[in-house]
């Protein structure tokens, strides 16, 4: 089952390839194998088939051929004067003896060797120890003696036998082989042995009888002695002596064995075989030829379909391989990527879908994102323009003291100052002031402290004359201001307030720099930290106001503005980073 | 997975195992089963006319060469004179020992074609032999010799001997025995035929006793003073006539033809009283009808021309069997033969 697995965690495309592989070629390659060895077990059977048919119908004419033989003798017993001199005795005059040698001669000659078959080699009357022989080739051996012991064995027997060349000494000179039929001669009238005739068949015969047979050349037909598997007849020649019929598994059909086609059947009344074999490969060649070209082919197509069939893979995976890599690039917060549809396919229609879907998504989080960002801002910008009731009441205290003391012209200035201030900040709805009204709002808040705080704080401003016609955020330098002042007179006796304002490569960078005691660096650098954020991430910080002034810029004008700490020699430095922008009516909208 | 594994295992396997064993093809061997079946062990009864006489004492050794050859059991029994009770007793016998085949030699057709009758009823292969019976009586006849044929064979080698013209009798076995019937039929017509100056005076019948046909034989010589020819068709009448003409010094003016066994006519022949005898011969035959017997046991289909070891060709015409051409006997032949 860890197979199944290792499937389900396959690529697409190599799960495609695989399920192909396993439902169309081992399919089609079993079938192929299948369809083959059925064909090939069909054509086996058939030639297994045909060849004992053909063997037995060869058997039958060699029985037949042997059986003539066999009764060949017969014709002696047509001629009286045969029998006669057969049943006279051997103890006779010279001169009477070789008449009747003449005499059975020219009959054996005449009636056997002369007549329509022409297969005998020679015919042998072995009687009374002698000998008459009558051949149509010159011969050695078969002497009287050993002949009479054939033939005293076939007076036991009374029936004929047959002799293999290996076991007489019989040998023709022309080398022919022969099979050697003996038959016992009878004198019928009297009951009596007479003595025996031995056949000698030229076994070419077969050769004659097997032609049909051998329309392979390679065939090779052999007759063999079943008791000693002696080959009494091989049309490839006398390769081998003998043959071993035990190894064969049958008696009568037809197998295959050592690459061979065997086909074996008995013959002469069962003491031979009849044996063909023929290498199955020339038997078969045909069809191996046809094999080999079949795999060829198939292999062929294999490599076709498989590219082919790679093409289609690759053309639905490849798809769903970018849309998973898209939706990756999603998962990391990309939204700005839709895919080309190029295709009407159930994948373009997915691909369709899935823009149509990440539009959506984009919109959406527009949407909300700038709800958010408006909802942040105007909290913010109501925090900022709450005038702080300490500042309130430390001014209220001032005006008092300067009312104890007498000091008319001062409270009126001071009173007019927080009124035009109070004005400024109930002027509700108007996010951008012009650069002017913003500065002198910082300078009114910076002189009614410094009716509170006399000598210890001083200020300057710097700004360029056009300070009129550029537009800034409401209240955005006063809560770093007011920072200075509450941070610089912790410490120190005295405090002065450098307010610059530039104009650098196209922005508008807005200078607060004091000479008090600087930035503690922790305190730093947690600031720097806060600064980086997201705008809109308002930490509730103790550096509310700073960081608050930085939110709304990055709010307003996006991430490339904001503002930036420095820790001079002496003091402090805030630099705010804004676009450098003219006054518009759209603004204040 | 695995499952599918051994699915194609299995496929591969079976599609292997098809081829595996080798064999393609086992021929049936009918053809060959005749030959391996072992023979049945049969029983065959021979019964002759009569047993003592040198004619059938030669049967009986062609019989017994013949069951040597076989390896069938075989009784040779028949009556000590030529006696149809006696013959009909001896076969009741064999009956009753159920023997296979029962082949006999009739003396008396009209008698025994009742027991014979039986025989064939209880399932016993009938043969007659040398004589025969009445053909629904028996199965086979077994004849020596074509009966036309030796007619005439007789015929012609009287007139060889005494020319076309004068008078001759035949010594017959007995009026009974069919094919002495029918050789004499043949004898006349052949005679009416082709030799109309040849007169056949009389047929005597010698019942297959020696001294019977001794004493007919000097009767005919002596009552028929112009005679110039004797035919013996039955085996006993040459001998007794030769002896009787050697007695009666006729020898020159009186031939001798007929069926006798060359042994009996040995001296004759050698001594001028006879110049030839035929005869077939008997060993053979009872060596072909033990083949017979046992062909036909064994299922044999008899054809004309068929070739039967130790006899060589026979002619089959319908249910006669005829084993052979006569074989005259003389001087120059006589002693080859053995019986």
């Amino acid at each position: 089952m860890i197979s199944k697995q290792i499937f389900r965690h396959l690529p697409l495309m190599q799960k495609l390839l695989f399920s192909y592989t396993l439902l169309t070629i081992i399919p089609v390659s079993l079938l192929g194998f299948f369809i083959y060895a059925t064909y090939m077990n069909a054509a086996e059977e058939q030639i297994g088939a045909l060849v004992p048919q053909m063997l037995e119908q060869a058997s039958q004419q060699i029985d037949r051929n042997v059986q003539d033989v066999t009764i060949m003798p017969e014709r002696l017993y047509q001629s009286q004067q045969t029998i006669e001199i057969l049943r006279a005795d051997a103890f006779q005059s010279h001169a009477e003896s070789m008449q009747q040698q003449y005499e059975m001669e020219r009959y054996l000659s005449n009636s056997f060797l002369h007549s329509s078959s022409s297969d005998l080699l020679g015919v042998f009357v072995f009687s009374k120890n002698r000998i008459f022989a009558a051949t149509t080739e010159d011969y050695r051996g078969f002497s009287k003696t050993e002949a009479a012991v054939y033939g005293q064995s076939l007076e036991l027997e009374k029936g004929s036998m047959l002799l293999l060349p290996h076991e007489t000494n019989l040998v023709f000179n022309n080398g022919a082989d022969y099979l050697l039929i003996g038959v016992p001669l009878q004198d019928r009238d009297n009951q009596t042995y007479l003595g025996t005739m031995f056949l000698a068949l030229d076994v070419s015969f077969v050769d004659r009888i097997t032609a049909s047979m051998k329309d392979h050349r390679a065939a090779r037909i052999m007759l063999v002695d079943k008791m000693s598997g002696r080959l009494a007849y091989d049309s490839s020649g006398r390769d081998n002596e003998s043959v071993d019929l035990s190894a064969y598994p049958i008696e009568n059909g037809s197998f295959l064995q050592d690459g061979k086609l065997i086909g074996i059947t008995p013959a002469i009344q069962q003491t031979y075989a009849l044996v063909y074999e023929v290498p199955t490969e020339i038997l078969f060649a045909k069809q191996q030829q046809t094999r080999t070209i079949s795999i060829v082919l198939f292999l062929v197509f294999i490599c076709f379909s498989l590219f082919f069939y790679s093409l289609a893979a690759y053309n639905v995976s490849h798809p769903i391989k970018q849309l998973m890599q898209n939706m990756r690039s999603v998962q990391q917060g990309e939204f700005q990527n839709t895919l080309p549809v190029t295709k009407q396919d159930e994948v373009g229609k997915l691909t369709e879908s899935y823009n149509i879907m990440i539009e959506e998504i984009r919109d959406l989080i527009q949407k909300n994102y700038m709800i958010k960002l408006k909802q942040q801002e105007a909290e913010l910008y109501a925090l900022q323009t709450q005038i702080n009731p300490h500042f309130i009441f430390n001014t209220l205290e001032t005006i008092n003291y300067a009312v104890e003391a007498g000091e008319q012209e001062e409270v009126m200035r001071i009173i007019t100052t927080l009124g035009r201030m109070l004005r400024y900040s109930l002027d509700n709805g108007v996010k951008f002031v012009s650069l002017a009204e913003e500065i002198r709002h910082v300078e009114d808040f910076l002189s009614i402290q410094q009716f509170r705080f006399f000598d210890r704080l001083t200020w300057s401003t710097d700004y360029p004359n056009e300070a009129g016609s550029l537009q800034v955020p409401k209240f955005i330098l006063q809560p770093i201001v007011e920072n200075s002042i509450k941070y610089g007179l912790e410490v120190q006796t005295a405090i002065h307030i450098g307010i610059k304002i530039q104009q650098i490569e196209g922005l508008l960078v807005l200078t607060i720099k004091d000479d008090g005691p600087g930035f503690d660096p922790v305190v730093r650098e947690e600031l720097e930290k806060e600064l980086a954020l997201e705008p809109g991430i308002t930490s509730k910080s103790a550096h509310y106001g700073l960081s608050n002034v930085a939110n709304r810029i990055k709010m307003l004008y996006g991430a490339d503005y904001g503002v930036s700490l420095e820790n001079n020699h002496q003091g402090a430095t805030v630099l705010l980073y804004l676009p450098f922008q003219q006054v518009s009516r759209l603004g204040e909208s | 997975m695995r499952k599918l594994l051994l699915f194609l295992l299995f496929l591969l396997f079976f599609v292997s195992a098809c081829n595996g064993s080798g064999v393609l093809y086992v021929q049936n061997t009918a053809s060959s089963d005749k030959q391996i079946e072992p023979k049945e062990q049969i029983d065959i009864a021979i019964v002759p006319k009569v047993m003592e006489i040198p004619y059938f004492q030669a049967v009986q050794e062609g019989v017994a060469e013949a069951a040597k050859y076989t390896g069938a059991t075989v009784h040779f029994e028949g009556p000590t004179t030529a006696n149809a009770a006696q013959q009909e007793k001896i076969i009741h016998r064999f009956i009753s020992q159920k023997v296979d085949v029962l082949a006999v030699s009739v003396i008396d057709p009209d008698r025994l074609t009742p027991v014979l009758e039986e025989a064939k009823k209880q399932g016993i292969t009938v043969l007659t032999w040398d004589a025969d019976a009445h053909p629904q009586a028996r199965d086979y006849f077994i004849n020596m010799v074509d009966a036309e044929m030796l007619g005439q064979h007789l015929l012609d080698s009287l007139v060889e001997q005494i020319g076309e013209k004068g008078e001759y009798v035949i010594l017959s076995g007995s009026a009974s025995s069919l094919n002495q019937e029918e050789w004499l039929h043949w004898i006349k017509q052949h005679n009416r035929t082709y030799y109309p100056n040849l007169e056949l005076r009389e047929v005597a019948y010698t019942d297959d006793s020696p001294v019977t046909a001794y004493q007919e034989a000097k009767r005919v010589v002596t009552t028929y003073p112009e005679l110039k020819g004797i035919i013996g068709i039955a085996s006993l009448g040459p001998p007794a006539a030769a002896s009787v003409l050697k007695e009666e010094g006729l020898t020159d003016a009186i031939a001798v033809v007929g069926l006798a066994s060359p042994r009996d006519m040995n001296t004759h022949l050698k001594e001028g009283n006879v110049r030839t005898v035929t005869l077939w011969s008997p060993k053979k035959l009872g060596y072909l009808t033990v083949m017979v017997a046992k062909l036909l046991r064994d299922g044999t289909v008899m054809d004309d021309g068929m070739l039967i070891d130790g006899v060589g060709r026979i002619q089959v015409n319908g249910d006669q069997i005829i084993m052979d051409e006569p074989i005259d006997f003389t001087v120059e032949n006589v002693d080859q033969y053995d019986f």
